[in-house]
């Protein structure tokens, strides 16, 4: 018997939040393509900004939990 | 108690309804995907954002990374549930990833095509063994009305189609996309796994993968080369620098 990891339901909210912004941004930018360059520029640099936080990968700044992140580690 | 292939749910195995070999593989599988769904972007993010050619080709790069990361997303929440906590893949280092394939770095726009183009049909392959697999939640992520085999889809059309207007430049153009081919050709073919292994007849023996390691790679290499050719490009020696055969 087993429990869901602590860590299960923030990082999968974050991870949600983030995608859904990404998304938002790409469409953005695609109609900038369009209409207003400048848009573009912008929403590619919130491409990266978004995405830059992923790849650090700097979990226990992302979410709190009681046990903290990452203690029950499958490798 | 359900058989080896029955289909099991959260609750079956929180109740000891399965086999704790079959958790170990399940839980490992899941660890491997959500590596492998994280991976790709860690290979590209910070070069193909800012350098693709186009514009459209950098919002391309960003929304293709969100479906990644969402992709790990649910990988990760059935690992969750099931006791494992694969936060740590998003940090780790490239070179310890759990695939050779991503474990460097990205740096031309050629390799991004190529990489979309074969090894993200890879990913399609691995994918497909958890179509109707014996872990409910994991078929459900690939399965009608998941979005993700239709994502990876698009992925692999986009780089089919740049690797092919590549290499229909001809000239050194052509080269620098044939030597990508030559590069992802062999690391795609090694990602299948060796013809030997014992874990995948186990994976077999439960029901978490259909096909034997050596089959999904006839079947790849059957659906890749006639691609390759079409491209004006030579296949690859399908033998040469593999780690796994």
């Amino acid at each position: 018997m087993f429990d869901a990891t602590p860590i299960r339901e923030p990082l999968d909210e974050f991870l949600r939040e983030v995608v859904r912004a990404l998304h938002a941004a790409v469409n953005r930018g695609i109609q900038g393509l369009r209409s207003d360059p400048a848009e573009t520029d912008k929403t590619l640099a919130d491409c990266k900004e978004l995405l830059d936080v992923v790849m650090a990968g700097h979990v226990s700044e992302w979410i709190a939990t009681d046990e903290g992140p990452a203690k029950q580690a499958y490798r | 108690m359900p058989g080896a292939t029955d289909q099991f749910d959260l609750k079956d195995v929180r109740a000891g309804k399965a086999d704790p070999e079959y958790v170990d593989l399940l839980r490992r599988v899941l660890a491997i995907q959500s590596d492998c769904e994280i991976g790709g972007p860690h290979l590209y993010v910070d070069t193909m954002l800012p350098e693709a050619p186009l514009k459209m080709d950098r919002l391309v790069v960003a929304r293709t990374s969100a479906e990644e990361i969402d992709h790990f997303r649910k990988f990760a929440a059935i690992g969750g549930d099931l006791g494992v906590d694969v936060s740590y893949i998003l940090s780790r280092n490239n070179p310890e990833r759990y695939l050779e394939a991503f474990r460097g770095t990205i740096t031309t726009w050629e390799d991004f095509a190529v990489f979309g183009f074969l090894i993200d049909r890879v990913g399609r392959y691995q994918l497909e063994e958890f179509m109707g697999c014996s872990y409910a939640p994991l078929a459900a992520v690939v399965e009608h009305p998941s979005r993700v085999m239709d994502e990876e889809a698009g992925h692999i059309d986009y780089g089919t189609t740049r690797t092919a207007e590549l290499a229909a430049m001809g000239g050194e153009q052509r080269e620098r996309i044939q030597r990508s081919v030559d590069f992802w050709y062999v690391t795609g073919l090694d990602m299948f796994g060796s013809a030997t292994s014992k874990r995948a007849e186990r994976y077999r023996h439960y029901g978490l993968k259909r096909r034997t390691n050596e089959e999904a790679r006839r079947q790849y290499i059957a659906e890749v080369d006639p691609l390759i050719r079409q491209m004006g490009l030579v296949v690859p020696d399908p033998n040469k620098g593999r780690k796994f055969v």
